[in-house]
């Protein structure tokens, strides 16, 4: 028995905890499911609109510098225009300013500042952009001795001390005879930068020796990409043009909702899970409780009183309707084992014939009041047997004789008192037990019993039915036998002297 | 304008018709011709002599006939064939005429009004420069940059190269860059601006400018007397009436309220003209 209680209760705890984990393992999976489809379906979402955001500025930054190269075209068809002349050409030849202002003035636009013609010798014939100002020497130019040495130039290059685009071309009188440079130029200025980016989401910086300039004053570009720009390298050292974004405000916030969704999925995990433990901590630990009850019934800690008690207590508690369902099962589940050990322990002390007490009851009752008796108690007994029972059997038969015998039990239970037991010893013997009851008030008792027997007229039965009992009064270090010899004996004693009898052995 | 360049055109025809008819009747002398260059459109040019016409009209007692030449040449011709009884032409051209036939008879040079209101029968070639050039004297000018107006401009180019040449320095290699600004103010504009180093130019414009303007600018060289347009007659003409239309002329004066009419007439040197033949 002891080898299967102390383990008992190790193998709950286990189960227990395994139940736990399973749970708690099988929700955080579910929960982790969701999870990562949670976060599959916005970075994906997130990848369609970064691919849709990078496609745009692709486009935009075609289109930048498709701007870009319309602007170099402008130049070269204005210079183009311009060479092919012939008044252009005269008035080249002729230093003829007047003319050549005439003509360049009506080219002049927003995506042409500046128009100079320039003699062989590097000298201005002619400004569109300022009538009166010319005739000084720009032969030390880079872009005046690129034209003259190599017929045409594009590129960055200073012009009256503004970074520009330049295109110079030399002209030719007769498609020949070098006679004259014309500059067709745009300064690089803010307007200009503008006039790239406008209607896009694009920022373009350009840098050189001499300045920086941006559309936005934010410093730094985010994907930042130099603009392809087909120039010849020119004096300005370190020119270039970059255009990108200043802000990825778009894509940030997609970036935010994405974070937020992330922390917030997170959190909601986290609290699942802790939501869960203590859940699951607080219906095992009533289950528990539960279980530790029956343990302790079937490991004879408590009995089934005991049991139905504590699961009552439970059920009265502030518990979990399940748990609380699961009680009230229990406690009647418990009803039902107490009510069959009732009949149960019933049916093994009682004689069947006559319904009373049968050996094995008396005797333990015999035990348990010689066990009081050492504090104090004090009791008598009476061994009562049928006069010539035999008699009745034989001329009768057994079941006139059962009728006696249920009659005569009958009878005596009707004189007894509640606390007093009255058995069954065995054929058409009896024993009645008399707690607190001195050898006076037994032989009273004996004497009423024997006379109700004796003045009774049986139904199935004609003849007057007699007893003989014995009485015997608890002494001192007395055992079971010692005093049933006693009451055995006087009963011999009231067979001898004429049955019908009540005799005592003090 | 298309209409008046057709009416211009059906006048011009007219007239050379009734020249024809003019030459064929000899005797005919009741209406006298006057012809001009076509420097100006036929409605300004008629405009611009109307005052003299009808003041010639009740002085003479003729009637006279207003023709504006077809071209430069056509015009000497037909002053020579004596079709025309008087003309009004440009200085250079009476030089030229002079060249042919000295004799050929000088009425009165015109006299015109000035964006100032001021009378004149000649104007000035100006050779300048900024007040703090250091260009002092003509032989200054070798190697400066040089603004004139127009290659056919009296005093905006021919006039100054001949003074130039007359001070010892050739124009046309002894100068410096040569620029073409066509009009006369731009050469004041330009030497502001110290695009060129010296201009020529119409002393009009530069008694025009304001006296800070003028302060900034030192007259280097100032030409002889230019004459404007001159009123000749047809040798054909009698002498009698040439002294009398002579007169009528020297005495005329326009009403000071039409300035964009001819102001009145003087008397100049003939050596004035002929000058002009030696400038290019």
């Amino acid at each position: 028995m002891s080898a299967s209680t102390k383990p008992s209760n190790e193998p709950l705890k286990y189960h227990y905890m395994k139940l736990y984990s399973k749970i708690l393992f099988l929700t955080i999976t579910q929960l982790a499911a969701i999870f990562l489809f949670g976060v599959y379906q916005i970075q994906s979402l997130y990848l369609t609109q970064k691919t849709a955001f990078d496609q745009k500025n692709l486009i935009q930054s075609d289109m930048i510098q498709k701007r870009f190269e319309e602007k170099l075209e402008a130049l070269q068809k204005t210079a183009q225009i311009l060479t092919n002349s012939q008044e252009v050409i005269t008035g080249i030849i002729s230093n003829d300013t007047d003319m050549l202002y005439n003509w360049s003035k009506l080219f002049l636009s927003s995506s042409i500042d500046k128009i100079h013609f320039i003699d062989l010798d590097g000298t201005i014939i002619n400004r569109g952009e300022s009538e009166f100002r010319f005739a000084d020497d720009v032969s030390k130019r880079f872009y005046v001795q690129q034209a003259l040495q190599n017929d045409t130039f594009l590129g960055i290059d200073l012009v009256d001390g503004e970074e520009c685009l330049v295109y110079a071309k030399r002209v030719k009188q007769y498609g020949q005879k070098p006679i004259g440079i014309i500059s067709v130029a745009l300064i690089i200025d803010d307007a200009l930068l503008a006039s790239m980016v406008q209607g896009t989401m694009m920022n373009i910086a350009y840098h050189s020796e001499h300045q920086t300039l941006a559309t936005t004053k934010d410093q730094g570009l985010i994907n930042a990409a130099s603009l392809h720009v087909m120039l010849q390298a020119g004096s300005i050292k370190e020119a270039s043009f970059n255009i990108g974004l200043t802000s990825e405000e778009e894509l940030s916030a997609l970036k935010e909702a994405r974070t937020n969704f992330f922390i917030g999925i997170g959190f909601a995990l986290i609290i699942l899970v802790l939501a869960l433990h203590f859940i699951l901590l607080k219906h095992l630990r009533e289950y528990k409780a539960l279980a530790q009850v029956l343990i302790d019934f079937y490991e004879d800690r408590l009995d089934i009183k005991e049991v139905m008690s504590t699961i009552k207590q439970t059920t009265k508690e502030r518990t979990t309707p399940e748990v609380k369902k699961i009680a009230e099962a229990l406690f009647n589940m418990s009803q039902k084992v107490a009510d069959t050990q009732n009949a149960l322990e019933l049916l093994s002390s009682t004689d069947q014939l006559t319904n009373l007490s049968n050996r094995r009851k008396l005797e333990e009752y015999l035990e348990q009041k010689l066990k009081e008796s050492d504090r104090g108690g004090f009791f008598c007994v009476v061994m009562i047997d049928i006069d010539r029972f035999k008699t009745i059997n034989d001329t009768y038969g057994h079941e006139i004789g059962d009728h006696v015998l249920i009659h005569i039990a009958h009878l005596m239970r009707e004189s007894i008192r509640t606390s007093d037991l009255l058995g069954r010893w065995g054929g058409e013997e009896f024993l009645l037990i008399l707690p607190q009851t001195n050898l006076e008030g037994a032989l009273i008792m004996a004497e009423q019993i024997r006379a109700k027997v004796y003045h009774f007229t049986f139904e199935h039965y004609p003849q007057r039915v007699t007893m003989s009992l014995g009485v015997a009064q608890f002494h001192k270090d007395d055992t079971p036998n010692s005093i049933l010899r006693r009451a055995d004996n006087a009963l011999y004693r009231a067979k001898n002297d004429g049955r019908n009898r009540v005799e005592y052995e003090d | 304008m298309e209409e008046t360049g057709l009416n211009m055109k059906i006048k011009q025809f007219l007239s050379i018709v009734f020249l024809l008819c003019l030459s064929l009747f000899a005797n005919e002398k009741q209406k006298l011709i006057l012809a001009v260059n076509p420097y100006k459109t036929t409605p300004e040019l008629q405009v611009l002599h109307a005052e003299l016409i009808d003041y010639l009209e009740k002085a003479l007692k003729r009637e006279i006939v207003f023709v504006v030449s077809k071209d430069y040449n056509n015009l000497i011709t037909l002053i020579e064939q004596g079709s025309v009884d008087i003309a009004s032409i440009s200085p250079k051209l009476f030089a030229t005429l002079r060249l042919k036939d000295p004799t050929i008879p000088y009425l009165a040079s015109i006299k015109f009004a000035d964006a100032q209101g001021n009378v004149r029968s000649s104007y000035r070639s100006l050779i300048v420069t900024l007040s703090d050039s250091s260009i002092r004297t003509f032989a200054d000018l070798k190697g400066k940059s040089f603004g004139f107006t127009d290659v056919d401009s009296t005093s905006g180019y021919l006039y100054p190269r001949f003074m130039m040449r007359q001070n010892g320095i050739d124009p046309a290699k002894e100068l410096g860059k040569i620029y073409m600004l066509k009009k006369h103010p731009k050469v004041i504009q330009a030497l502001l601006e110290k695009s060129i180093d010296v201009g020529a130019l119409y002393d009009g414009i530069y008694r025009g400018l304001s006296n800070a303007e003028q302060k900034k600018i030192r007259i280097l060289a100032t030409s002889e007397e230019i004459p404007h347009d001159v009123m000749i007659a047809s040798k054909q003409m009698d002498e009698a009436l040439v002294t009398k239309i002579r007169a009528l002329l020297l005495a005329f004066h326009s009403t000071p309220s039409s300035s964009s009419s001819i102001a009145g007439f003087e008397e100049k040197s003939l050596f004035l003209y002929d000058r002009l033949r030696d400038l290019e």
